[in-house]
């Protein structure tokens, strides 16, 4: 399976071809973070983060739907934790990572209350300690692009 | 979004009982503007995500309990009544059971505003306007010394 490179700005992969020979190959990029897409035998293929864990269109109609959903009935409700509970929200992060970009997308056009699904599904947090929550989304928005899920 | 549909969910606002004062804004909670404060949500289950606040030192639930020990550290105590008394501000925490689900301020010509959710403030006149089956029932009124709002409200 694939070698998940780190986030770093210089990647550095060491592709193996068959038995016979081997070749090493450095690649310094200042763009998103990639991915080094295993082959069998053949050259390892290059893609971006984006474009390896794009969603499906069924993946994008599932979540307008269920984000749809989630909003109607949450929006005038106080506590995070009934917000957070309600199925449509718990199936998006079911959808794991997914559902990522579209988490991000539709925070930025249309706000919404997902660090806890972002943090569920990525088990990370990069907002800083004490951040207010529009400061929180912009940290999220800032990783969001950092990794290649935002453009 | 949009208050269209506002009485869907609180029947017993009617039509001129009530104003939007506010843009929707989910960067802050009804919890937090009783108290005047729109630039944090204060929530105890998000605890371990950044992003959110909870007064330290109290139960980590929303019970109307803790939300009357979440208040009273901002000065507020007990009252009998949401009546409006000179020198005073006073709030409305409202729940279903012992749960609470909202809160409410008194504005100083005795009308009310709520923030709803993630939606937008409005002003109600009574508090019994809030009073459904999202919010349940006004279940007891708090009050402290009045002092002027901070002027980002």
């Amino acid at each position: 399976m694939p070698a998940v490179t780190p986030s770093t700005e210089a990647i550095r992969t060491r592709a193996t071809r068959g038995d016979a020979h081997r070749q090493e190959q450095t690649i310094t990029t200042s763009q998103a973070p990639l991915l080094v897409y295993a082959s069998h035998g053949g050259a390892p293929l290059l893609m971006s983060k984006r474009d390896l864990l794009a969603p499906t269109p069924d993946d994008c109609e599932k979540f307008r739907t269920l984000a749809d959903t989630w909003r109607k009935e949450t929006r005038r409700v106080s506590s995070l934790s009934k917000i957070s509970m309600h199925p449509a929200y718990q199936k998006i992060i079911g959808m794991g990572v997914a559902a990522i970009p579209l988490i991000l997308q539709e925070m930025v056009e249309r706000g919404g209350h997902w660090l806890w699904a972002l943090h569920a599904i990525t088990d990370k947090d990069p907002a800083p300690e004490n951040a207010t929550f529009h400061e929180a989304v912009e940290a999220w928005i800032s990783w969001g692009e950092a990794e290649g899920y935002l453009t | 979004m949009s208050l269209d549909d506002i009485n869907l969910d609180f029947p017993n606002l009617k039509t001129g009982d009530w104003n939007q004062s506010s843009d929707a804004d989910d960067g802050y909670n009804c919890i937090a503007f009783a108290v005047h404060d729109t630039r944090q949500f204060w929530d105890p289950d998000m605890i371990g995500v950044r992003g959110y606040y909870w007064p330290p030192g109290v139960p980590i639930d929303f019970s109307v309990n803790t939300l009357v020990r979440v208040y009273e550290l901002h000065g507020f105590r007990k009252c009998n009544n949401g009546d409006v008394e000179a020198g005073y501000e006073k709030i409305a925490i409202y729940g279903i059971a012992s749960e609470g689900t909202h809160a409410a301020r008194q504005l100083a010509d005795g009308r009310w505003t709520s923030k709803l959710g993630t939606d937008e403030d409005i002003e109600h006149d009574t508090p019994e306007g809030l009073e459904s089956e999202l919010y349940g029932n006004v279940k007891t009124f708090m009050r402290r010394p009045r002092f002027e709002a901070p002027q980002n409200e």
